[in-house]
């Protein structure tokens, strides 16, 4: 994109530019393939009849049963961490929405690929786990979603420290992304003979994306 | 001043023209980024010291340099029109990776409807076929939106039909024998807007999604938007590649978000 600044401006605005510039497309560089990703994976699951990217019909289901120790835990939450490493299972713990039974505990552990749906009967020392693994589409799709919280949901709460290192990469996707927005805009207004042209293309954004945003709730 | 391309480039020598080393006086302040594409030609104007205009270099190829150009200008304006686009899915994100908002009973309304004319067989029927009977029943109390689902539940003979649109939020709870509805209505905040909009259609329910005309239009919007940013980020690549002198430092920052991406998602996965 061309933007070269006017001789006449001061030093210190043709650095801006210059800077301004840089930002971004090295943002856009580094965050190109996250963006690729995000991108993809957004149409996948606005379009779940493409029978391309299906996944769960072709799942691998195993179940086993295993003996577990006692554990000294105090909470749910201890005593689900301790269970996961007797039976050997990483990931995000989600919990059923109902409340636990006496001497139970029933909880399922995910992570991109694999689920774990685990069941334990603390009394008989037992528990049982049905592990899914999915496919490569399936774990693209889980990706674009996994960030261990649920909405209106205030109990769900990250537990495993790669949840929250993936969704800090989403949320500084999330940042660049902002960032190159507000650089172009920058550059475009800087660009006098693009002015009109470009405010007629934003406007016309804006409205439309406002009228989603706004102007439905309206609407009879 | 003209900048000879050379014969074989996969940018038909237009990098050479962006690049020349012989830049002329007038692109001077641009030599940080030795962008020579737009030499700056004075205007007739401009032979008393006024307006200076950015005119492209002329090459030897008429047809790269239009390409060029046209590149340039696709990615400034589709971008300025997707941005909005952009930058809501962009913001919706920090609400969904870390807002723990209970829903606030405190903002819902409820209103009761009587006297309504149910359609036959609504219990019975499936699919896109009871939700067309729903919207029968949303039409009748006044709500428009997209129609969640519909749970119907035997015991008592009654309909729950969650409709939402931007904005709002709306459950009909319908007594099929008593042909009366309670209509909640809830008022979303701003942030639950957005993160409607960024998972709007999504994958759930997927037989009947889309059976509200703007959920639809705002499926092929989302749907514009990502094929949009393709374009811009193809382009985008067009663009830098042209620009030699920031070729390593873009390949490295490229390289290093590929390995970053795949780092973080082998060990998440592995």
């Amino acid at each position: 994109m061309s933007s070269l600044p006017d001789p006449a401006s001061p030093r210190s605005t043709v650095n801006l530019e210059t800077l301004n510039r840089k930002l971004h497309y090295y943002l856009g560089l580094y965050f190109l393939f996250f963006l690729w990703l995000f991108s993809f994976t957004g149409l996948l699951l606005n379009h779940p009849q493409w029978r391309f990217g299906e996944f769960w019909p072709q799942r691998k289901e195993i179940r086993f049963e295993k003996a577990i120790e006692p554990t000294p835990a105090t909470n749910d939450l201890e005593r689900a961490q301790d269970l996961m490493r007797q039976l050997n299972v990483a990931g995000e713990i989600d919990w059923p929405d109902r409340k636990q039974e006496p001497g139970r505990l029933d909880f399922n552990v995910n992570r991109p690929g694999r689920m774990n749906r685990i069941s334990a009967d603390l009394a008989q020392r037992r528990a049982s786990v049905l592990q899914t693994d999915i496919n490569a589409w399936g774990v693209m799709n889980v990706l674009h979603t996994f960030s261990g919280t649920r909405a209106n949901n205030p109990n769900a709460k990250r537990d495993w420290v790669l949840t929250t290192v993936w969704v800090f990469a989403m949320d500084v996707l999330a940042a660049g992304l902002l960032l190159m927005v507000l650089s172009s805009y920058y550059m475009w207004y800087r660009l006098k003979q693009k002015r009109r042209l470009g405010l007629i293309a934003l406007t016309a954004g804006a409205i439309s994306c406002g009228f989603f945003a706004a102007g439905l709730a309206w609407l009879r | 001043m003209i900048f000879r391309a050379p014969g074989l480039s996969p940018f038909f020598g237009l990098e050479a023209v962006l690049e020349a080393r012989s830049k002329p006086e007038s692109c001077s302040a641009s030599n940080s980024l030795k962008l020579n594409h737009c030499q700056r030609v004075r205007s007739p104007a401009s032979s008393v010291g006024q307006e200076i205009q950015q005119q492209p270099v002329i090459t030897s190829r008429p047809v790269p340099k239009r390409l060029y150009i046209w590149t340039r200008d696709l990615h400034l304006y589709l971008g300025l029109f997707i941005s909005p686009f952009v930058l809501l899915f962009a913001v919706s994100v920090f609400f969904l990776n870390h807002a723990r908002t209970p829903i606030d009973a405190t903002t819902t309304t409820r209103v009761m409807v009587h006297d309504l004319q149910v359609p036959a067989g609504i219990a019975e029927a499936q699919g896109m076929e009871r939700v067309h009977h729903a919207a029968e029943i949303l039409a009748q109390v006044g709500v428009t939106g997209e129609i969640n689902f519909i749970r119907y539940i035997p015991k008592e003979r009654r309909l729950v039909i969650p409709v939402v649109k931007p904005g709002v939020e709306t459950t009909i709870d319908l007594n099929v024998e008593a042909r009366k509805a309670t209509v909640s209505r809830r008022k979303t905040t701003t942030w639950e807007t957005l993160s409607y909009l960024h998972k709007s259609p999504g994958p759930h329910n997927a037989a009947i999604r889309g059976n509200w005309l703007w959920t639809r239009a705002w499926r092929w919007l989302a749907d514009a938007t990502v094929y949009l940013v393709l374009f811009l980020s193809m382009s985008g690549i067009y663009l830098w590649v042209a620009l030699k002198s920031e070729r390593k430092v873009g390949l490295i920052l490229l390289i290093a978000g590929a390995v970053s991406l795949g780092g973080i998602i082998y060990v998440v996965i592995a």
